[in-house]
């Protein structure tokens, strides 16, 4: 456990003072201020415009940040091989990537949280009021984020940075397209059917973390909507620790 | 002196780039104009990774940039843009609202109306909607029946201002066209089957058969007095009424020019 939290408390320092991650903060905020002009032409809808697309900029700027930094994380220790020091310790490959995992998180919930700081200040300026509710789809937010990047890290473990960021975009993009998989389930037959319907309950369906449309007309979530995502995220998350150990061991060090 | 060099040639690359800004845009004023080309929103949908309301923000903000803009000389996408973005968000009311107001103006009234009927099947809590479609089928349409139906579900909107609820009690309520609305109403109330409609449609003849009475009962006190009575309780007190009757909205009734209105 000791070296679980010595290895998340050095990932946590690394995240945060990377370079990138201030460029992408920066752009973060100047894209959350500029919905604060973008509303004003909106034709009185002011507060829904800048709810929306606040939210939306968490959520973009989130998986940007998870993508840049977790695709490399474990794909820099093999490059560097200090992997290879850490191994040497008693340290095991469980310890590795879940302290990885968990410096990483805890990082881009830090981001997350300030960048929610700035949108809450920005509703409150534009007259909505402290929007309590939208830390509802924040909290499913950051659940959402750690199984993208568990996901980022499984493919770290593995393959280039460029080749993880591709593979993670392609698997959010499915996670969120899900229910067309399942539309056209149920206009198939037989095997394709099978296999539409086994997709559709195995791949990571991230559309239940999406509350952001309903937040934002002030419809507050049900018990089931925040904890089913949050059990359907430990899982998921600790599935692909798992994979990512195992692609760790099965390579050659 | 390299130094003034720098500076000058500085402000030069400035000032071309302001020129070649103005010289792009007198090319593109030149250009042949084409019409935007608006995504389908089952298209938006399967690629937004699910940020449908965000993306239906921006199409809203587009479509009024488009429609504010000076290029198109038509707006014929202006109601692409704005089903799209209800079908992308279809709790934003506004849209709706909207396009019932100006689509009729780019003649795109049918258009119009089915946007509006969209917002109102799904009973959005927006009396605007119904209020617009219900001045759409009056000027545009000539139509009063539908006028009236929906000045009807724009008063009984939540939220919906008190003088629309005095509106929608007041249309076709004048002398000339009474008979015909008393009909429109008496058509609503035997054909619909909801009992809300039903109610309403009861409430708004006896508020119209209540002005006939009314007005016949004015005209009894001129004959007999030579002027008009200057409220309803005159009726009363000369006999021709028994009693100021209770409108069903529990509007108050006056006379206004020797005519019974609401206040």
């Amino acid at each position: 456990m000791n070296n679980i939290i010595t290895i998340a408390k050095n990932t946590f320092k690394e995240t945060i003072r990377d370079r990138i991650l201030y460029a992408i903060l920066a752009f973060a905020f100047l894209f959350l201020a500029s919905t604060y002009f973008l509303s004003s032409i909106s034709l009185g809808e002011d507060i829904k415009v800048v709810k929306d697309l606040g939210l939306a900029g968490i959520y973009i700027f989130s998986i940007i940040i998870a993508v840049f930094l977790g695709t490399s994380l474990i794909y820099k220790e093999l490059e560097k091989r200090t992997l290879y020091i850490i191994i040497s310790k008693p340290v095991t490959f469980i310890d590795f990537v879940v302290g990885k995992f968990l410096g990483l998180w805890a990082g881009l919930t830090l981001n997350i949280a300030l960048m929610t700081l700035a949108y809450l200040i920005i509703v409150k300026i534009k007259g909505g009021g402290i929007d309590y509710i939208s830390l509802y789809s924040i909290l499913l937010l950051i659940f959402e984020v750690a199984i993208f990047i568990a996901l980022t890290i499984l493919f770290s473990s593995f393959t280039t940075p460029l080749a993880g960021a591709i593979y993670s975009i392609l698997f959010l993009y499915i996670g969120h397209s899900l229910l067309l998989l399942k539309q056209s389930a149920e206009k198939s037959e037989g095997f394709v059917k099978y296999l539409a319907d086994s997709a559709y309950y195995i791949l990571p369906n991230l559309e239940k973390f999406n509350i952001r449309n309903s937040v934002v007309y002030g419809i507050t979530p049900n018990n089931g909507e925040i904890v089913y995502p949050i059990i359907y995220s430990v899982i998921y998350t600790s599935i692909f620790i798992w994979l990512a150990v195992l692609a760790l061991k099965k390579q050659e060090l | 002196m390299k130094k003034a060099f720098l500076t000058g040639i500085f402000a030069l690359m400035l000032s071309a780039i302001v020129v070649l800004q103005i010289f792009s845009d007198r090319e593109k004023a030149k250009a042949i104009y084409s019409e935007p080309i608006v995504l389908k929103s089952d298209m938006i949908r399967l690629t937004d990774f699910g940020l449908h309301n965000a993306v239906a923000d921006l199409l809203w903000l587009a479509s009024i940039q488009y429609f504010g803009g000076w290029e198109s000389r038509t707006n014929e996408k202006m109601s692409e843009y704005l089903f799209n973005a209800t079908e992308l968000d279809p709790q934003f009311s506004y849209p709706y609202a909207f396009g019932v107001l100006i689509l009729p103006g780019i003649n795109q009234t049918d258009k119009a109306l089915e946007l509006g009927q969209k917002g109102v099947d799904l009973k959005l809590s927006d009396w605007r909607i119904p209020y617009y479609m219900a001045t759409t089928y009056y000027i545009t349409k000539d139509d009063a029946t539908n006028a009236a139906k929906y000045f009807d579900i724009a008063a009984n909107t939540k939220g919906a201002p008190d003088n629309i609820a005095h509106i929608a009690a007041r249309f076709g309520s004048n002398t000339s066209k009474r008979a015909q609305t008393i009909q429109i109403w008496q058509g609503i109330y035997e054909t619909t089957n909801d009992e809300v409609v039903k109610e309403r449609a009861k409430n708004y003849i006896i508020h119209l058969q209540i002005m006939d009475i009314l007005d016949q009962a004015i005209s009894i006190y001129f004959d007999q007095n030579k002027k008009y009575p200057e409220n309803i309780s005159d009726l009363v007190q000369a006999k021709i009424i028994n009693q100021v009757p209770l409108d069903p909205f529990g509007f108050e009734y006056i006379v206004t020019d020797g005519k019974a209105t609401i206040k």
